[in-house]
């Protein structure tokens, strides 16, 4: 599992790579620290190389989006794949994070 | 209307008739006795009166008698001074007449040849003009008229041998006049004693009969004298007047009892007789020719008569009054006539006014028949009659009136009721179906499921029952339950739905049955203020392995008909909302195709009519006779039970819920065709270890990458799940996990050895809360449930098992 952020047009863009399970969640946790000082930029998170995700992966996306929220960003995700997106839908998670 | 319908039909007529008879009974007697009282009275009192009167013609005679006897012997005391002189005599025979008007003619009759110049017999004679006042004077003796010697019953001869003043027989004038006469003689005699003549003073009887017409008691009475020599001297007859024998006449005229009569009188006896003809009838005076004709009529010439006589001593008479019984009892007769008309007059006027004055105070009860009559129609404002007099009629139509109130408030009330009570119906309809739509009542109820055949009914005694059952699957566990609440109807339908409520709710994260009995007691007792309590039976049946938990909250034993028939062995605790309790539960193995038969005690209770009850024996009889049919898979077990009771209660009235449920587990084993497992420890850096076991067997089972994720989500979610709360943190152990498909699924089954957890308990996510409201935790079991079949959680022999399946 690999996470990288990187900066693009003014927004924060996370990108996954690989497993985001229970296992690599802390890592990835870690990783995405940066995101915190998101104020005055808007959150992308890349998921096009993203395999798996588990319940641990979506806390640490709900934790991103109510982080970003009260800081007025808006957290996008883009290039989900159809299982990953069938997942999101499950749990209403879809309704919650914009898609792009 | 004939008379015996009028008084069948008319109070009046009934009631006059019947004061008419009564009275006319009374009123007869009463005239009959006062008729014969009267007539007693009547007739003593016509005796005395005839007796009073014959007493005064009596002595009226007498006293005439005697003052001419006393004149005569007084003339004849100094007869001497003028009868020695053939001339001088005349004064004294003048002097006599003149000085006794009954004197009608007095004679001297002078011894023969006592004055020889006038030859044989002298009898100067001097007597009352026959119908005038002169006094005139004759010689009648002579040669040629000398009957008054010659003659033996002679005054002259008569007297001369009784020597002093004699009554001689009466006669008959020898005149024309033909007068009834008698004559007193009294002798004149010489110093010598020899008899010279003697002086003899003529008395015309008519007045015998003038006095004894005068003194007769009534003007209708006939009056007789008879003399001694067998004659009448006095008869309403004249022609019998010195004419006939009253014997012979007797004799002719009236028989033997006559004759009696007649010798009384000759007897000179005192008293009265009744006679059936009359001796003394006929008529001759010209005074009784007013009466004749009236008299006649009343039969004077037939008919009984009274006769009264006595004697009259001096003359030796006999008089007599004849009075005929008609004429002394007319008065009575008369009296009871009017008074026989009176009464029949009162009887009348009575029964007119009887009749007028009930009939009109009895209207207003045919007024009130004819209300009624309406009122019975339905008409409930119909007017009562007026009725002013307070009296029974008055009170009859208070009470009437007070009816009709109280009739039209019944019926009002009535009609309000049956609205309401059909309103109520429709209500407990809705009721009914709502209740009976809470019960599982599609069967079968999972038809995609080879593992389970449930068949439950529920036949309500009344239109909502207080039976309940109930079962649902969760997590591969057969949730079920069979109970009754106490009473019926609606109160118990109500206790009914909240228990089915409670045992959803509560069974809904609690897996064992006896906690799910605790929690729905501690409830039900709170809140039991109407004291109503339920029986209540709940099993949990775990379809993988046919495990069954079950705890009885005072229920009847539920069946098992399998290798045979038996009532199971549960505790029977005791009944829900009592108090509080600790509940047992019990557990057994269900071999496959075994049928676990529940019901109420509406099965063993049902009646038949004589209140024989269907009985434990005779279900378990019914439950053999399927078994050894081989029909007892729970559709056929019920209708045969059904059927049984059916027949059993042979139409009798159903006295409870009928209820019952069957539930047969027909697992099959199957072949196994892959069989894998790891055991990982309790981190979660082992996870990607559980990801290469789980991708493993997605490949040999040819999962495609979509399937093969989401059983890598559920596998990872629920390991990671016991990681985290089996073993609290900083504990070690083991968790293992073994993956089994056969040819139509995949089943996980995940082991460990830590503290229970039951993970399936867990309450589902909200999965529509915004980002803001949804806790970071709970997502895991979620999506195991989203991704797997079926989660199913077992502790067993101190393990934690787990089993996800799903289907291939």
């Amino acid at each position: 599992m690999k996470t990288t952020i990187q900066e693009q047009d003014g927004n924060l863009v996370a990108i996954f790579e690989g497993r985001l399970d229970t296992a690599a969640a802390p890592q990835c946790e870690q990783d995405l620290k940066p995101l915190n000082d998101c104020a005055g930029h808007d959150i992308v998170l890349d998921c096009t190389a993203l395999d798996y995700i588990s319940s641990s992966g979506l806390r640490l996306f709900l934790g991103v989006l109510k982080n970003a929220k009260p800081k007025g960003s808006h957290v996008f995700i883009t290039g989900m794949n159809a299982d990953l997106r069938n997942v999101f839908t499950m749990t209403g998670f879809i309704n919650l994070f914009e898609f792009k | 209307m004939s008379l015996s319908k009028r008084l069948n039909t008319s109070v009046a007529v009934r009631t006059t008739f019947i004061a008419l008879l009564t009275s006319s009974l009374i009123l007869l007697l009463l005239a009959l006795w006062q008729s014969h009282q009267v007539r007693k009275v009547v007739v003593e009192e016509v005796q005395r009166q005839a007796s009073r009167s014959m007493d005064n013609a009596i002595n009226t005679i007498i006293d005439r008698l005697s003052s001419v006897e006393t004149a005569v012997e007084t003339a004849s005391g100094y007869a001497d001074v003028f009868a020695k002189d053939e001339k001088s005599c005349y004064q004294l025979l003048e002097r006599l007449i003149n000085h006794n008007a009954d004197i009608s003619a007095v004679t001297l009759l002078y011894r023969d040849q006592y004055f020889p110049n006038q030859g044989s017999y002298y009898a100067p004679t001097v007597y009352r003009e026959f119908g005038g006042k002169n006094i005139l004077t004759d010689e009648i003796g002579g040669p040629d008229y000398d009957f008054c010697y010659l003659e033996t019953d002679s005054n002259w001869i008569y007297t001369n041998k009784l020597r002093h003043g004699y009554w001689c027989l009466p006669y008959l004038d020898s005149m024309s006049t033909k007068r009834p006469m008698v004559t007193y003689s009294v002798p004149l005699y010489e110093p010598d004693s020899t008899i010279y003549a003697v002086l003899c003073a003529d008395i015309d009887l008519n007045w015998v009969k003038k006095i004894m017409d005068d003194s007769k008691p009534y003007p209708y009475s006939r009056v007789s004298v008879v003399s001694r020599d067998q004659q009448f001297i006095c008869h309403p007859d004249s022609s019998c007047i010195l004419g006939v024998n009253v014997f012979e006449h007797a004799r002719k005229k009236g028989g033997q009892k006559s004759i009696e009569l007649i010798r009384r009188m000759l007897r000179w006896e005192r008293g009265s007789d009744t006679m059936d003809t009359n001796l003394f009838e006929g008529m001759d005076a010209d005074d009784f020719a007013d009466e004749l004709s009236e008299y006649n009529k009343d039969g004077w010439n037939s008919g009984p008569v009274i006769v009264y006589f006595a004697p009259v001593g001096r003359v030796q008479w006999s008089v007599s009054f004849t009075i005929p019984e008609s004429k002394i009892l007319e008065g009575p007769n008369d009296l009871r006539n009017n008074m026989l008309m009176i009464f029949l007059f009162t009887l009348l006027m009575t029964s007119i006014v009887l009749y007028v004055v009930i009939h009109r105070e009895l209207r207003p009860l045919k007024d009130l028949a004819d209300s009624t009559h309406e009122l019975a129609k339905g008409r409930f404002d119909v007017p009562l009659p007026i009725i002013r007099h307070n009296d029974e009629i008055g009170h009859l139509r208070q009470a009437f009136s007070d009816m009709q109130t109280s009739l039209s408030h019944y019926v009002d009330e009535l009609q309000a009721t049956t609205a309401q009570k059909a309103s109520m119906e429709s209500e407990l309809n809705v009721a009914s179906s709502i209740q009976m739509s809470m019960l599982p009542k599609i069967f079968p109820p999972y038809p995609e499921r080879d593992d389970l055949e449930i068949y439950g009914q529920l036949t309500p005694a009344k239109a909502v029952g207080g039976d309940i059952y109930d079962f649902y699957i969760r997590d591969e566990k057969l949730f079920f339950c069979i109970g009754d609440v106490s009473g019926k109807g609606v109160p118990a339908a109500l206790v009914m739905v909240m228990t089915r409520a409670l045992f959803r709710t509560i069974s809904a994260h609690e897996a064992s049955p006896e906690r799910v009995l605790a929690q729905m007691n501690e409830t039900l007792s709170e809140q039991n203020e109407s004291n109503m309590f339920v029986t209540l039976f709940i099993g949990v049946l775990d379809l993988p392995t046919g495990r069954l938990r079950c705890s009885n909250a005072g229920h009847d034993v539920p069946l098992i008909v399998g290798e045979q028939v038996a009532f199971m062995q549960v505790d029977s605790n005791i009944p829900l909302g009592v108090m509080e309790w600790k509940y047992t539960a019990q557990e057994m193995n269900v071999k496959p195709q075994t049928t676990i038969f529940l019901y109420t005690d509406g099965v063993t209770e049902a009646e038949d009519a004589s209140h024989g009850q269907f009985g434990e024996q005779r279900m378990h009889e019914v439950a053999c006779q399927a078994l050894a049919d081989g029909h007892y898979n729970p559709d056929a077990l019920l209708k045969r039970m059904q059927e049984a009771v059916h027949q059993f209660v042979d139409g009798a009235e159903q006295s409870d819920d009928l209820t019952m449920l069957g539930i047969q587990y027909t697992k099959e084993q199957r072949a196994v065709c892959l069989q894998r497992e790891i055991t990982l420890t309790n981190d979660v850096q082992t996870i990607p270890q559980l990801a290469a076991f789980v991708d493993e067997v997605c490949e040999a089972l040819n999962f495609d990458m979509s399937k093969s994720m989401q059983m890598n989500l559920a596998l990872e979610e629920a390991v990671v799940n016991v990681m985290s709360y089996a073993y609290p943190a900083g504990t070690q152990g083991d968790i293992h996990i073994e993956a089994q498909a056969n040819d139509v699924r995949l089943k996980f089954t995940i082991t460990d050895n830590g503290v229970p957890f039951d993970p399936t308990a867990k309450e589902d996510i909200d999965t529509t809360l915004s980002a803001e409201e949804r806790p970071i935790g709970g997502l895991g079991i979620f999506l195991v449930r989203e991704m797997m079949d079926s989660i199913n959680y077992e502790r067993v022999n101190g393990q934690n098992v787990l089993t996800l399946r799903k289907r291939l």
